[in-house]
């Protein structure tokens, strides 16, 4: 299936975990504490975590849960960043690393709108570890780990023109909804889409994040490089023997006049 | 025109004094340190997070990066523009930039993940990272200066191999001074990619072209403190008018800058965050004055004439380099990654320790190749004014 995506109502989540835990069995990961809780945070071990947060919803106390894991840009700032090609998008769309050509510069860390990626710091030659949407799964035409097992319906897995008009839906027919769905232009748009009852920068999903993604960002330095060093090229070998010759005639017109100094 | 010192013995020599022997202590225990972060990885030696991927190492990265633009820059002004106060300037700088880069070089070698890989991002081809630009440009521009160098070397020990590398030096150096263009912009597009992470202050769409600019002037900067420092000790007489230009040029190019950040941050309306009281305004205040408006002061007024004030200038253009780099490396991101970011003494330690070699490598080729120059100066002459840790010519050993 190509163009994959995944819609997270986060209105339906009941912050069970289960996701987490299909998620590390398919993956071969150890267990560990910090995959759902309010102290739920992503490392080289989770690739996904379900948050609590105590939020307000207008006026009363509620308790929502968040999915946190890889949003799979469209246009992924890692992809673009990347200093060896390591990071790709598989044809179903899922962003992907390959230890192999990994060098290791963690700039896909640091590029990272939503800082995902996170690293082995206690392995001598260490990866970049991150969902990988299950990338195995879905070029067999499987849904990933995580949407298989959910239990309350609080994840859906397909085609993003199919997930956006579904979201868009689901909110039309519910006041209650926050009138945005999360994912849809944030950074070029991603393949996971949140939509919530709460405000979503409550959720920890960054709010600031520029429509226009960070590779055409790049792109608009990068696309003057070209010219600037051909245009260098001209401009400085043409001064340079501009000048070159003004010095000598210079020194030519001092000695013509009497002075010694040569060149 | 201009001789280079030369002494009269042709025979390599390097007299060790007690600094140099400390320099060589540190040498070693760097290179120990970097053996055992080899073995044993980043976490052992670094304090480095998911939080603060980059840290200590990439700073100095940026900085000896900005700092060797100095080569570009006088090679610029001397061998593209031909003024002639820069000639004699030039292999100076020269040195100074190629031992920058190939600290820079060691440095991001030790600071990537997967040192066994390192050879990947050769072939990598990825034009779309301004990381892979800095990379590559470095790389290429570590050869074309080596191979500058050669010519030097030559012309002091081998004049044929002076004259086999003479003959394409006009491209290289042609090449040389188009490079930096490369990565000196790069580092600064690298922050490109953190929209929603750096400061606004910093983060522009310019933030390329700002780096690329001030490290032109911050390498003029260095030029003219490393003219004051070196002639004191390698050199009779300097002259006053080789500073006074280098540091009003520096001085143009700061005034430039300055133009080009205030129209920006304008424009992005972010001069509430400037006077905020914020740490990061404060920051950015103090890396204007300092490092950008006292410079451009000094070297605009009569000031500029007394060698103190040069030292100031020129010592303030180079802070303003190394605080700027900080502001948007550690002072814009630190609101964003939530936790502080310390660097391990293993950390700093490495990057001693390698400088360190650097500096002996320096002051090696300083003493043995043709690099200084002086009015007056002819080959073989004595050297006055020893001071501790430099050699004194008329009494170095052989060997």
């Amino acid at each position: 299936m190509k163009d994959c995506a995944v819609l997270f109502d986060v209105t339906k989540c009941v912050g069970c975990g289960s996701c987490t835990v299909a998620c590390k069995m398919w993956n071969g990961l150890p267990y560990e504490e910090n995959a759902h809780g309010y102290d739920a945070k992503l490392d080289d071990k989770t690739w996904t975590v379900v948050e609590y947060h105590d939020v307000k919803k207008g006026k009363e106390d509620v308790l929502r849960f968040a999915k946190h894991q890889c949003m799979h840009c469209l246009e992924p700032s890692c992809v673009a960043v990347c200093f060896a090609k390591a990071i790709t998008v598989s044809d179903e769309g899922a962003v992907v690393y390959d230890a192999k050509k990994c060098v290791g510069c963690r700039y896909c860390m640091i590029g990272c709108p939503y800082s995902v990626p996170k690293y082995e710091w206690d392995k001598v030659f260490p990866s970049v570890m991150k969902c990988r949407l299950c990338a195995e799964k879905l070029a067999k035409n499987e849904s990933p780990a995580c949407t298989s097992v959910c239990p309350s319906g609080a994840l859906t897995f397909g085609t993003r023109d199919d997930l956006l008009d579904e979201a868009w839906a689901r909110i039309k027919a519910d006041s209650g909804y926050i009138q945005k769905v999360y994912g849809e232009t944030e950074g070029g748009g991603t393949r996971w889409l949140y939509i919530s009852d709460v405000p979503f920068k409550d959720l920890g999903l960054p709010e600031d994040i520029p429509t226009k993604s960070i590779p055409s960002t790049i792109h608009d330095y990068t696309k003057w490089k070209p010219g600037i060093f051909v245009g260098a090229a001209a401009v400085f070998g043409a001064l340079g023997l501009y000048t070159k010759r003004r010095v000598k005639i210079e020194n030519e017109q001092r000695q013509g006049e009497g002075g010694k100094e040569d060149v | 025109m201009f001789d280079y010192n030369l002494r009269i013995n042709k025979k390599a020599c390097f007299r060790m004094t007690l600094t140099r022997w400390i320099l060589l202590g540190l040498t070693g225990f760097g290179l120990l340190i970097m053996l055992y972060r080899l073995l044993h990885g980043l976490g052992a030696v670094t304090n480095l997070s998911d939080e603060w991927p980059w840290g200590f190492w990439i700073y100095c990265d940026l900085i000896l990066s900005a700092l060797g633009a100095c080569g570009f820059a006088v090679g610029i002004l001397g061998h593209v523009l031909h003024i002639p106060e820069f000639k004699p300037l030039g292999r100076r700088a020269l040195l100074m930039s190629f031992f920058c880069y190939v600290l820079v070089f060691l440095v991001l070698f030790i600071e990537i993940g997967r040192w066994d890989n390192f050879y990947w991002f050769f072939i990598s081809f990825a034009w779309t990272s301004p990381l892979y630009e800095v990379a590559i440009c470095i790389t290429l521009y570590i050869i074309l200066q080596f191979l500058e160098l050669v010519e030097v070397w030559g012309d002091r020990y081998k004049r044929w191999v002076k004259v086999i590398v003479g003959f394409f030096m006009p491209v290289i150096v042609l090449l040389a001074c188009i490079l930096p263009f490369g990565q000196e912009a790069a580092y600064g597009a690298i922050y490109l990619a953190m929209p929603a992470k750096l400061n606004p202050i910093w983060y522009s769409q310019y933030l390329p072209w700002a780096c690329l600019i001030t490290s032109f002037s911050g390498g003029l900067c260095f030029v003219a403190l490393e003219y004051r420092l070196v002639n004191r000790h390698y050199c009779k007489n300097s002259d006053d008018q080789v500073v006074i230009k280098a540091l009003r040029i520096a001085g143009g190019v700061i005034i430039a800058y300055l133009v080009i950040k205030l129209i920006d941050l304008s424009v992005r309306g972010v001069w509430g965050e400037v006077f905020s009281g914020q740490t990061e305004g404060n920051m950015f205040l103090l890396e204007t004055i300092v490092g950008f408006i006292i410079p451009a002061i000094i070297v605009f007024t009569p000031y500029v004439k007394r060698p103190v004030f040069q030292m100031i200038a020129a010592a303030c253009g180079v802070a303003g380099i190394l605080l700027n780099r900080f502001n948007f490396i550690f002072t814009g991101m630190a609101d964003y990654a939530g936790v502080s970011y310390t660097p391990k003494w293993t950390e700093i330690w490495i990057v001693i320790g390698l400088a360190s070699l650097m500096i002996l490598c320096y002051l090696f080729a300083l003493e043995n190749l043709p690099i200084v120059s002086g009015k007056g100066e002819r080959h073989g002459e004595v050297v006055s004014r020893p001071a501790i840790g430099m050699i004194r010519p008329d009494k170095g050993k052989r060997g």
